[in-house]
């Protein structure tokens, strides 16, 4: 689904980083771990394409995106990557369903209601998609924005420490779900963190240093 | 999907987006009204003086000979002796001339005494009823009609002067025998009668005008001027100008601008008039011009020349050749006790009056809009950089850079739209309401209220442009945002 080679990245200011390769198949997680400054958020904007890397390749459901333009780089992400931040993120002043519906609208797709509508009973917050996203408690906000990033179908999901701000049991619940979710709709996930109760959780991991 | 998020985004900050608007629909209505105004004033100005080449009267203001006599705005000058006048309507030079005597009214609306060449300036027929032949005929204008509720047949007495409140003819009653179709101009607003009317009405009410003429003549605003017509012999002619000598304040009663007797004369001369008024009359006219007078006007709208002494207010004259015009004007100002004004040239210095205060007015309109400007910057400045995370969030969920640069920028396509809507609607409503309180005491009409004009469109563009041309930095910054290191530092 997702693999790397010889992916590198400069920093403007001229520092290097150098990541391991990595793959990652359909309905699978891999967990990448490291402490702070390794350059974590870093590679998973670089496997965003949301940064553009020095070197090296990075190949996502078959396609390289090296030579993608910004322009077809914003389309390709909109139509098969779904991203969950450490802080969600919503547009305030649209309700949360508006803003659950949002990656399918931006990316053309006919409004998947009956979709969004099965994603947020699974996630329990069916209630909730007519409050405006500041009304919902961080928990909630959480889940909301992992149903954000599985409106659209996306074969790969990249979660940025989607559980740093949880408690112990928080935190194992939000990344079953998540595993579960990828797992339901076959996508690869690939969960960036320091967290390391999570690798209570996850097999498959890869250390950064 | 980006308008509608822009549209969210603009609710979501009301206070912000309501004063945008505000300010936004304020310089439109301000400009969008002074253009109204400006192409009302013209279009009335100049409709106006279609075929008048030269305006004959007393002497005085000849701007106020011109809105007297062709805008029925102002007071009179003063007046003039026909037989005097008709040395230049029987001129070889001279295409047309319509003689004008204004005096009285009726609530408000000017009752002009004139020949039915009057109406055939404008090209105007009734649209009920005929054009009057008779002493006390009148035809009325399609306000006046509306207005003062008068009808075919209606029968009604004319006051004295040009104010709502005066001496009432009551010995005298108009009948109304025309009414006009709405012009739009000022013909909308007289009542038309022949000259013979007012010399009528004037003549047999002398000894009860003679009784309050002291007051009259205080009266500040006393613009009434009497045609006494046969009544005035040359033995009794006076002098009525003022030291001040605002010849319409000075008008009072009776304007003999010809004459030179002392004032005090003016009283017993009256006194006497009004004793032997009859006897004047016959003594200085044929008794056939007495009989046409009083009964009928001559077919062609000529005014007897037999009428020595009998006064009317001003002379519309048209030329044959535009050559007359250089001549005219010297020959008549240096030779007689008459002023000539050509309305081409009064006109134009009215509007250059009119223009400074409606340049002032533009600026403030533009300044208006240029502060919309800024306050639609300053909110999308702001709304960018608070919502940076949202719009890198946009980005990351698909929407191309475009998207962006087109959502900053909807937001104030949308503010600025409204506010222009807004605006147009408000300028129409406050000439609307102009209209109702203002207008109507100006017997002005305002046509047109709804047409939007060439100008209308060019100045809402240009507002559209200013509010896009404002929003393009912070759009930029929308589309150049760097979204890795704005979710980054999140």
């Amino acid at each position: 689904m997702i693999y790397t080679r010889n992916l590198a990245y400069a920093y403007p200011n001229g520092r290097q980083l150098r990541f391991p390769d990595m793959e990652c198949a359909e309905g699978r997680v891999l967990l990448i771990t490291g402490q702070s400054g390794v350059g974590k958020t870093t590679l998973l904007h670089l496997l965003a394409g949301l940064l553009k890397p020095s070197g090296g390749e990075i190949n996502i459901a078959g396609t390289d995106i090296g030579p993608f333009s910004a322009g077809a780089m914003d389309t390709f992400r909109g139509k098969h990557i779904g991203i969950i931040y450490q802080q969600s993120h919503f547009i305030a002043s649209l309700t949360v369903g508006e803003n659950l519906l949002l990656p399918a609208a931006l990316a053309s797709k006919d409004h998947p209601r009956q979709r969004l509508r099965n994603i947020a009973e699974r996630l329990g917050i069916h209630g909730l998609l007519h409050k405006k996203p500041a009304q919902l408690s961080q928990g909630e906000q959480q889940r909301a924005s992992i149903a954000r990033a599985l409106i659209s179908s996306p074969q790969l999901l990249l979660a940025d420490e989607p559980t740093a701000s949880l408690d112990d049991q928080n935190c194992i619940a939000v990344a079953e779900l998540l595993a579960e979710q990828a797992q339901q709709q076959q996508a690869a996930l690939l969960i960036v963190t320091h967290d390391s109760r999570l690798k209570q959780v996850f097999d498959h991991h890869i250390q950064l240093s | 999907m980006i308008l509608r998020i822009a549209f969210k985004n603009l609710l979501h900050k009301p206070l912000y987006a309501t004063l945008c608007w505000l300010l936004l629909a304020c310089s439109t209505a301000v400009l969008l009204m002074l253009i109204a105004l400006s192409r009302q004033a013209k279009e009335q100005l100049e409709k106006q003086i279609e075929g008048v080449d030269l305006v004959l009267g007393a002497k005085g203001s000849p701007l106020q000979l011109i809105l007297s006599s062709v805008y029925n705005l102002d007071a009179p000058t003063g007046n003039i002796y026909l037989q005097e006048a008709q040395r230049f309507m029987q001129h070889p030079m001279v295409e047309s001339a319509i003689p004008l005597s204004l005096g009285d009214s009726y609530k408000g609306y000017r009752i002009l005494g004139t020949t039915p060449a009057y109406l055939d300036r404008f090209k105007v027929q009734p649209r009920e009823g005929r054009i009057f032949s008779g002493s006390m005929e009148v035809v009325i204008g399609a306000t006046v009609a509306e207005r003062a509720g008068l009808k075919i047949g209606s029968r009604f007495a004319g006051t004295h002067g040009l104010e709502e409140k005066g001496h009432v003819h009551e010995e005298h009653s108009y009948v109304v025998v025309g009414v006009l179709p709405a012009t739009g101009l000022a013909i909308d607003q007289l009542i038309l009668t022949p000259l013979e009317s007012v010399w009528t009405i004037h003549e047999p009410a002398k000894h009860l005008e003679d009784e309050d003429s002291e007051h009259d003549h205080e009266k500040d605003n006393a613009v009434q001027e009497h045609d006494h017509g046969t009544d005035d012999d040359d033995a009794h002619k006076h002098d009525h100008e003022k030291a001040d000598d605002r010849t319409n304040s000075a008008a009072g009663e009776h304007h003999h601008a010809t004459d030179s007797h002392p004032e005090d004369d003016h009283s017993d001369a009256d006194r006497q008039n009004a004793a032997d008024a009859h006897d004047h009359e016959d003594d200085h006219q044929e008794p056939a011009d007495h009989d046409q007078h009083q009964n009928a006007v001559p077919a062609n709208g000529h005014v007897a020349a037999t009428a020595a002494n009998k006064q009317i207010t001003a002379v519309l004259i048209h030329f044959r050749s535009p050559l007359a015009q250089l001549q005219f004007p010297r020959m008549i100002n240096e030779n007689t006790n008459m002023q000539a004004a050509v309305p081409a040239i009064e006109v134009n210095r009215l509007q250059s009056l009119m223009g400074s205060g409606a340049e002032v007015l533009r600026i403030l309109g533009w300044l208006l809009a240029g502060l919309a400007a800024c306050s639609i910057f300053v909110m999308l400045v702001q709304g960018t950089h608070e919502r940076r995370y949202e719009l890198a969030l946009l980005r990351s969920m698909g929407s191309g850079r475009g998207k962006l640069l087109g959502l900053v920028l909807s937001e104030a396509l949308i503010l600025a739209l409204a506010g222009i809507l807004g605006g147009f609607l408000l300028s129409r409503l406050s000439l609307w309401l102009l209209q109702q309180e203002v207008f109507t005491n100006y017997h002005l009409t305002f046509s047109g209220l709804w047409k939007i004009t060439a100008t209308d469109m060019i100045t809402a563009a240009a507002i559209l442009a200013a509010c896009l041309l404002a929003a393009l930095f912070p759009a930029i910054r929308a589309f150049r945002l760097n979204i890795s290191k704005t979710l980054a530092n999140a």
